[in-house]
């Protein structure tokens, strides 16, 4: 569990963590619009070197950032394999057992690399700078122009919201449930196929038997709170703009627009 | 003067079959500590369920502060009347204690500015202050639901239901939840109705309904109702030490009144040296 | 052959910012064939010792013996498998284990899973079911139309089935009414006095140990603070203050008096000998 990075918040305590969660979700998706415009490679520095400063900005290490993309490396290399087989085009550089190998195969998979690496790195930055309610929070409120046209957004983020709350309490049950089969001679890892699926099952039948009786036990504490879904309601957490925020919408917004004009120009 | 709640001929049932709930009448006055007992099965739970109209009766009325509990105005009520299930972990909202105490008050619409304030008093009303930033897996059952307890007074009730709510918990979480709900009654005058199998809670409530197969069965001060000793055992209900131990000194020839609570030995015994 | 614990050390995550060590060296004899009450507050490290019992965790460090085993630090899950069996371990609130569509099949997935023939496991499910206070006409009905307190005894079934040796049950009475609770410890004590199954017990409830059990370990920290027979234990009621646990009515009582200046000699820890002491202090008669 520990070793996964991506998705994880880390409390450092940067100028991005105190950022508005509605700006930074801004940002992320100019970035990622900018990174699907194919601006040439002077596009691509230019948004590395916007992802660079945010990433130094967020006091993240960038070995850290790095890691997240650990998962990834077997999708890239299984990419260039693929990649060299079906691209014959371009100049040919070399080849192994027979196979030529053309620049464009390289190429395409450095493109694909490099536009894989910097949407991780966003996303590593978005997720460890912002609290996953915050996150949730900001979702709601960009969204809130949205239900106009019968978007439910508040019903939305009280479900995500209350989803991240019960991620631990379920990894917590599921610990227990799978002592508990153990103990009457489960054994998950080896055994027939059939008595793989017997040991999957007695783990999901009282999983989920347990998680209707909790949802139904939230469903009855919310509503006695006075919880209704279509009634209007306060919120505690409200989010404030500053000057940062603004900063940083008007230069992604900058990048996306070089990148739209290299795009274009090339 | 109006009670704080008043049921009148109350019936309910799950399938439409067999009732639950059984012709229930009962009232409870204000800023009184009503306990109900009763052993699994007894429909204890079915009550406080329809008391914060979470069921629908099939018949009979509800009325929270005189005002009678209808579909309609259930949702008001609800800003007079809280309740603290059993499960701590199922009735967390918040993804912090701050949050959890807030979920009522963004419920009732309470404005932004005023929550902070509100938030801080009533932790510290429950001695959570320092656990504002906490997430509930950082807490114990009994923490949690002393954050419920705090998500009550947020909003300022008149009635306080406790369904159960220390079943869950160890001795000194449940030694703790009895310590407040008895401080909320007499420092707060709120009304409070506990459903309960806890025999030391029964003892220091004013007034106890004995619940059996849908019926009030008995009703009565603590006193009263643990003198029918026997037809309790015969409902599968325990009654304080202090009394057995009572009894059992009646047997050997030191005589007193028969004495709920332990306090209540000694000085009886004190008295007799 | 009692159950020998040498110098057990259970370290979680270690190497990582996680690490945390549970058990710090327990040194433990637990005699067989008794009722042994293991108790300690949240985080004492109980869960993770009875873990150990049943090799679900094994040992960072230090020995265990227990039924003809020997476990030791780096043994793998298959040489323990068989050790399952013989030491039965109860989870708390065991009626989130069941999944089967009938009692019958879920009582007899335990046996199955240890190589059992189906017709032979059956006839374990029908020795079994009059233990925990069923009859057969439960047999095909669905473990999820039971009640709360049914289903518990239908999960502790599913243990039992195994025969084991060793019976560890980890608060069973948690969330159960005082009938229920009553009728589940006196199940116990009868699989106890009976079949000769020793009987551990996690518990927070010292009327239940003071009632139940013979011999007591408390936990505090991840270490052994004190074992003891229940009869010394009683008599030291700061034992169970020091870890912030209440003691039972009697023994507050007993307290109480000695407060009040009652001469109490210190092995009264019955209704019947608190009685007596008092007798010559107080007005009676006969």
């Amino acid at each position: 569990m520990n070793r996964i990075a991506l998705g994880r918040y880390l409390p450092l305590g940067s100028i991005v963590h105190e950022m508005d969660p509605r700006s930074k979700i801004m940002i992320m998706l100019f970035l990622m619009i900018s990174i699907f415009i194919p601006a040439g490679v002077w596009g691509y520095v230019l948004i590395g070197i916007y992802i660079m400063i945010c990433l130094v900005l967020s006091k993240l290490e960038f070995s850290y950032a790095l890691r997240s993309m650990r998962p990834m490396v077997w999708m890239m290399v299984f990419l260039l394999i693929i990649n060299c087989f079906a691209i014959r085009t371009g100049t040919l550089w070399f080849s192994i057992f027979g196979l030529g190998i053309y620049s464009d195969a390289i190429y395409q998979t450095l493109y694909i690399v490099v536009r894989l690496t910097l949407m991780i790195i966003i996303t590593t930055i978005l997720t460890a700078t912002t609290k996953p309610l915050d996150l949730t929070l900001g979702i709601e409120k960009l969204l809130k122009p949205f239900e106009k046209i019968g978007l439910p957004a508040h019903i939305i983020a009280m479900m995500i919201s209350i989803a991240l709350r019960f991620i631990p309490t379920l990894i917590e049950e599921t610990q227990r449930i799978m002592n508990a089969q153990a103990s009457r001679g489960v054994d998950m890892e080896n055994g027939s196929f059939k008595e793989k699926i017997m040991a999957v099952l007695s783990l999901v039948v009282p999983l989920f038997v347990s998680s209707f009786d909790r949802a139904d036990q939230l469903a009855n504490a919310m509503e006695a709170r006075g919880y209704d879904p279509n009634k209007p309601r306060t919120r505690y957490k409200v989010l404030h703009m500053h000057s940062i925020d603004y900063v940083g919408m008007v230069t992604s917004a900058l990048v996306l627009a070089v990148c739209i004009v290299l795009a274009v120009v090339l | 003067m109006t009670a704080a709640i008043e049921v009148s001929h109350l019936s309910f049932s799950y399938d439409g079959q067999t009732d639950i709930i059984k012709d229930v009448s009962f009232s409870i006055p204000k800023g009184s500590y009503t306990t109900i007992i009763g052993h699994n099965g007894s429909g204890k739970s079915t009550i406080a369920k329809l008391i914060i109209g979470l069921l629908a009766a099939k018949s009979g009325q509800i009325k929270i502060l005189g005002e009678e509990l209808t579909e309609e105005s259930v949702y008001n009520l609800r800003r007079h009347i809280g309740i603290v299930f059993q499960n701590p972990d199922n009735q967390f909202i918040g993804a912090t204690v701050a949050d959890d105490i807030a979920f009522g008050l963004e419920n009732h619409c309470v404005p932004q500015e005023k929550m902070q304030g509100i938030i801080e008093e009533c932790a510290a009303k429950v001695g959570m202050t320092e656990f504002l930033d906490s997430e509930p897996t950082h807490l114990s059952g009994g923490q949690k639901q002393r954050v419920a307890i705090a998500g009550i007074l947020a909003i300022e009730p008149d009635i306080i239901i406790f369904d159960e709510s220390t079943s869950m918990l160890d001795p000194q979480g449940k030694a703790s939840i009895n310590a407040q709900i008895k401080a909320l009654n007499q420092e707060k005058n709120l009304t409070i109705l506990s459903i309960t199998h806890d025999m030391e809670e029964v003892a220091q409530s004013e007034h106890v309904l004995v619940l059996n197969q849908g019926k009030v069965e008995l009703e009565g001060t603590p006193a009263e109702i643990f003198a029918h000793e026997k037809m309790l055992k015969s409902m599968y209900l325990d009654v304080p030490f202090a009394l057995e131990f009572s009894h059992a000194c009646a047997d050997a020839g030191i005589d007193f009144d028969a004495q709920l609570t332990l306090d209540g030995v000694v000085r009886a015994l004190c008295r007799l040296k | 052959m009692s159950i020998e614990i040498n110098n057990l050390e259970h370290v979680y995550n270690p190497g990582s910012v996680f690490e945390h060590a549970a058990l710090k060296g327990i040194d433990l004899s637990i005699p067989e064939h008794e009722v042994t009450a293991i108790i300690g507050q949240t985080g004492s490290g109980k869960s993770t010792l009875v873990q150990h019992l049943n090799g679900l965790l094994i040992p960072s460090a230090g020995t265990l013996d227990i039924c003809g085993f020997h476990i030791q630090p780096l043994l793998k899950i298959k040489d323990v498998k068989e050790l399952r069996r013989k030491v039965g371990l109860v989870f708390q609130f065991p009626e989130y284990q069941l999944f089967e569509e009938t009692i019958e099949k879920d009582i007899a997935f335990g046996p199955k899973n240890f190589g059992t023939e189906e017709a032979e496991a059956n006839e374990l499910v029908k020795k079994v079911l009059p233990l925990v206070g069923l009859d057969e006409s439960y047999l095909n009905r669905s473990p999820f139309e039971l009640s709360g307190g049914q289903k518990r005894r239908v999960a502790i079934a599913g243990i039992l089935v195994l025969q084991p040796e060793i019976l560890v049950l980890d608060e069973p009475t948690a969330g159960l009414d005082p009938k229920g609770a009553k009728e589940m410890m006196s199940l116990f004590a009868r699989l106890n006095k009976e079949q000769n199954i020793t009987v551990l017990l996690v518990t927070h409830d010292m009327e239940h140990v003071m009632r139940y059990c013979q011999n007591v370990i408390v936990l505090d920290h991840g270490k052994v603070k004190h074992t003891s027979d229940v009869k010394t234990f009683f008599e030291h009621p700061e034992w169970m203050e020091s870890i912030g646990i209440n003691p039972p009515s009697l023994i507050r009582l007993k307290e109480m008096l000695i407060k009040a200046g009652f001469e109490i000699p210190t092995e009264a820890i019955t209704t019947e000998a608190l009685i007596a002491s008092l007798k010559g202090q107080v007005k009676s008669h006969e």
